[in-house]
């Protein structure tokens, strides 16, 4: 059986058997390629759900929006497992509202491409799960081209970066589909939309995008899962696992902590340990 | 062309401040431009935008009366734009664009009781609407005028001394109300605005209502007005809504396909119940 | 006002020639397809795409916009008159919607300043579509991918020259002293046009929407449509038709100005009261004001359905949620009911 069928009939039997009141998956959309997620509540509605490489949301976004319906089954990716993990960490949900049906994942295509997140993927397979739907995927070597373009990035000048980063977000229109799409962005209101203080402004003036997009990056510093859900939402194309590539790295090199990947670690700026580098504090 | 979003230039004359808390003031403003006074005419219900330079603008409802020699406003401090407001002092510059919106719906109010229901500081328009139906070239032609204004206590009402004046009027019949009493010498009844708007009961026959106030006092005094005998249409709302730019062009205060700031502030309730409950 | 027909070389030397007097708009190749570009010449004009990524409606309604200067004794100034643009290579759906726009900003109500200046400086000249993309469906809405709505001069490739049909004084001037059309090439446009009309065959009922949506607004329904939604701004900004926008004050080193920027009646804040209340908390109501809006209250505004049939929202939007698919399920709802 492949994935999907698997989920289907275990789906079936979460909802028939009253074990979860609702299963976030996906279905097909009306675009070829191009997955829906999608909320099965009965057996029959289960019929509708698929995995496979069209599915590029991280459905661990939804966990919140459907807290209040009782236990849910979640369909998890390796991506989506970890942020699950840091839902949890940060006690936005509770382990026993969720049923996480683990499935091993070859990376998401969109547009014919396979995603500039999944081209380095290191976790394709769930951290954390109550089953497995099928087959763990295997480690893909990584896309050395962008391994090359982010090493590349750290002998750029400061000034030189700024350049690169600011033309990337000079495209930005400010939709958020980037932060919504995000699991971990839930902050009730989030701080471009503070007004008192007002730390970011609404115009398109490239320092506010740029503060928008750096800021975020850094509110990610340590719990971005680098799922790609964001890069591919970006309605204008903004390379913005670049960003994100880069801090996930700052966090690796200097506090050697990945996000997602280990539950009994809280993430990385959420604690100190003493002998943290400090070396640039003059 | 003429700019709509172009403000007056207006001067404060005059700031009040209404309550103990010192959040709530009233602006007398003044225009520095005859020609600009002149050409502003407006009916109670109406409101405008007032605009600081490099700090923003908000909707308030007018506080006077057309025949007042200033422009009133009533203003509570929530936000960036009231909070540099409330800095500003008599003398000091600022904008202010509109009239905007419709008004209370004058032109059906001859031959009838007019019954007035508000809470809080949403009673500037109607205080504008007291004034104006006050000047006896208007009173002579109602009846009955009833008032009920409530507030959570006696120092949230706005306007004593002039609400004190026309608690004495017989013109109209002013009855005050606070969620809690606390002392003091001026005994307003004790009660919330719908409890003390039943316990009045105006007459509905050939009566309009016109009720302005914070969406929770709208939700149970309709009711009350429904049980009084009040039919939809003989039932006027002013509300208010997010808005933006006053006009209806920005967006932000529909209700379903009508804007606030054009199609009202002041709906009837017979319209409201043909509109979605997006206020 | 008579059609003609110009030659490839035609239009290349029209566009050179107006490149010389006016900034010229068009769409210009990109990663993915097309997008709008300003030209430097006619050979970098990319027609090859269904359509470009974003709609034409920045060229009225800029993303963001500088309405007012503000000088040192806090007196408003206007900002100075928009340039004259050439907006080239629009398709029926986009300049339908610039129509929408006009209607909207200068011919309801207060008329828009800003907009109705630049609509003044502006000439569109607009492309047939000779064929759809999966998303399309102007025709579903009772539109056409060759009609000329909005436009100043529709151009239609009927794959030797182009038919020239002037729809405007304007128009009529930019094509004047081209050859006259012949009915060959009136036939030719038919057969395009009835080929691509084809190749559209879903259709929305749209006589029964101002009566029976309305209806649907209680509805529990919109709950589960809108699971899916996460609320973002992607359908609102992509959108030829949506016209939200927020005003915001700036003071950069002492020089203060008031600018309005694209809003979203999808951002959670967008309704929010300075009290705190909100009446459009609710996600699902969020997602149900921009289909309502599109497909029912404009009908009331304006007696015109707002929705032009692009699809950049189906295609844009980060959940793959089809708006189709959303009022199909409406209507269908209603039949279950009136049975």
């Amino acid at each position: 059986m492949n994935r999907s069928e698997i989920l289907r009939r275990r789906a079936k039997e979460l909802l028939s058997k009253g074990e979860v009141k609702m299963v976030v998956g996906y279905c097909a959309s009306s675009q070829p390629g191009v997955a829906q997620p999608f909320f099965a509540t009965t057996p029959e509605q289960a019929e509708q759900l698929i995995f496979d490489a069209t599915c590029s949301q991280n459905l661990a976004n939804f966990l919140l929006k459907v807290k209040n319906i009782g236990r849910v089954a979640v369909v998890a990716k390796g991506c989506d497992s970890r942020s699950i993990v840091v839902l949890l960490q940060e006690n936005q949900i509770q382990r026993d509202e969720v049923h996480i049906l683990g499935v091993g994942c070859e990376g998401v295509i969109q547009n014919g491409e396979r995603s500039v997140s999944c081209r380095v993927c290191e976790y394709p397979n769930p951290l954390i799960y109550d089953e497995m739907l099928g087959e763990q995927a295997a480690q893909q070597a990584a896309d050395t081209a962008i391994r090359m373009a982010d090493e590349d990035f750290t002998r750029l000048t400061p000034d030189e970066r700024w350049r690169v980063l600011s033309e990337e977000v000079s495209r930005c229109i400010r939709c958020y589909a980037c932060r919504q799409v995000c699991p971990n962005c839930y902050c009730p209101v989030c701080f471009v939309d503070a007004s008192m203080p007002q730390l970011v402004g609404r115009t398109h003036n490239i320092s506010d995008n740029m503060v928008f997009h750096i800021m975020r990056a850094l509110h990610m510093a340590g719990r971005c899962v680098e799922c790609g859900s964001c890069h591919r939402a970006c309605p204008m194309g903004i390379d913005l696992m670049r960003f994100n590539r880069r801090v996930a790295k700052i966090v690796k090199e200097r506090f050697n902590a990945v996000a997602g990947i280990d539950i009994t670690t809280p993430p990385a700026l959420t604690r100190f340990s003493p002998e943290d580098a400090q070396e640039f504090i003059k | 062309m003429n700019n709509p979003y172009i403000p007056i230039q207006m001067r404060i004359e005059r700031v009040t401040v209404e309550n103990d808390a010192r959040d709530l003031k009233t602006f007398d403003l003044a225009f520095v431009n005859e020609s600009d006074r002149e050409n502003f005419k407006f009916i109670p219900g109406q409101f405008a935008f007032l605009s600081i330079p490099g700090v923003g603008e908000a909707p308030f409802g007018i506080a006077s009366a057309p025949h007042e020699p200033v422009i009133k406003f009533t203003v509570k401090r929530v936000g960036v734009f009231t909070t540099a407001l409330h800095e500003m002092e008599a003398g000091a510059g600022l904008g202010m664009r509109g009239p905007w919106g419709n008004s209370y719906p004058f032109e059906i109010m001859p031959g009838r009781d007019v019954v007035i229901v508000s809470g809080g500081f949403s009673f500037t328009t109607l205080r504008a609407t007291i004034a104006h139906l006050l000047l006896p070239e208007n009173r002579r032609n109602l009846g009955k005028i009833t008032a009920i204004y409530g507030a959570r206590s006696p120092g949230e009402l706005l306007y004593k001394d002039e609400i004190r004046q026309w608690e004495q009027n017989p013109d109209l019949h002013l009855v005050l109300c606070v969620d809690r009493l606390n002392g003091g010498d001026w005994p307003q009844k004790e009660g919330l605005v719908p409890n003390v708007l039943r316990e009045v009961g105006p007459k509905a026959d050939n009566a309009v209502a016109l009720v302005c106030g914070p969406p929770i006092m709208i939700k149970y005094t309709h009711p009350v007005l429904k049980e009084l005998g009040f039919k939809p249409d003989q039932v006027y709302l002013s509300l208010e809504n997010r808005m933006k730019c006053g006009i209806g062009k920005c967006g932000h205060c529909n209700i379903g396909p009508k804007y606030v700031c054009k199609d009202g502030p002041v709906f009837s309730y017979a319209q409201l119940l043909n509109l979605p409950a997006e206020y | 006002m008579k059609n003609r027909i110009i030659s490839r070389d035609e239009l290349a030397q029209l566009i050179d020639r107006l490149v010389e007097r006016v900034d010229v708009y068009a769409p210009v190749r990109e990663k993915n397809g097309a997008n709008w570009g300003k030209v430097g010449s006619a050979n970098e004009i990319y027609l090859e795409a269904v359509n470009t990524h974003e709609p034409a409606k920045g060229f009225l309604f800029p993303r963001c916009e500088m309405i007012l200067k503000f000088d040192q004794s806090g007196n408003a100034v206007e900002p100075g008159l928009p340039q004259e643009q050439v907006v080239f290579g629009i398709r029926p759906c986009d300049a339908r919607a610039l129509m929408v726009l006009e209607r909207f900003f200068t011919s309801e109500g207060k008329t828009d300043p800003y907009v109705q200046a630049r609509l003044e400086k502006m000439t569109i000249i607009g492309v047939a579509c000779n064929r759809t993309a999966p998303a399309c469906f102007c025709l579903a809405l009772g539109n056409s991918p060759h009609s000329s709505e909005g436009m100043d001069v529709l151009l239609t490739d009927l794959g030797d020259v182009f038919l020239a049909e002037p729809r405007s004084e304007k128009g009529e001037k930019l094509i004047a002293g081209l050859a006259e059309a012949e009915v060959k090439h009136l036939e030719r446009r038919t057969e395009l046009k009835e080929r691509v009309e084809s190749e559209i065959t879903g259709r929305i009922d749209t006589t029964r929407l101002k009566e029976n949506l309305p209806k649907m607004f209680d509805d529990p329904v919109w709950e589960r449509l809108s699971l899916p939604c996460i609320n973002c701004g992607a359908c609102t900004f992509l959108c030829p038709t949506c016209h939200c926008f927020d005003v915001t004050d700036e003071t950069v080193r002492g020089n203060s100005a008031r600018y309005r920027v694209w809003d979203s009646c999808q951002f959670a804040l967008y309704s929010r009261h300075a009290s705190g209340h909100n009446p459009r908390f609710n996600p699902a109501f969020r997602y149900r004001n921009r289909v309502m809006d599109k497909f029912y209250y404009t009908t009331e505004q304006m007696g015109l359905i707002s929705c032009v049939g692009c699809g950049r929202c189906i295609t844009v939007c980060p959940a793959g949620i089809d708006i189709r698919q959303t009022v199909a399920t409406l209507l269908s709802f209603i039949d279950s009911t009136e049975r």
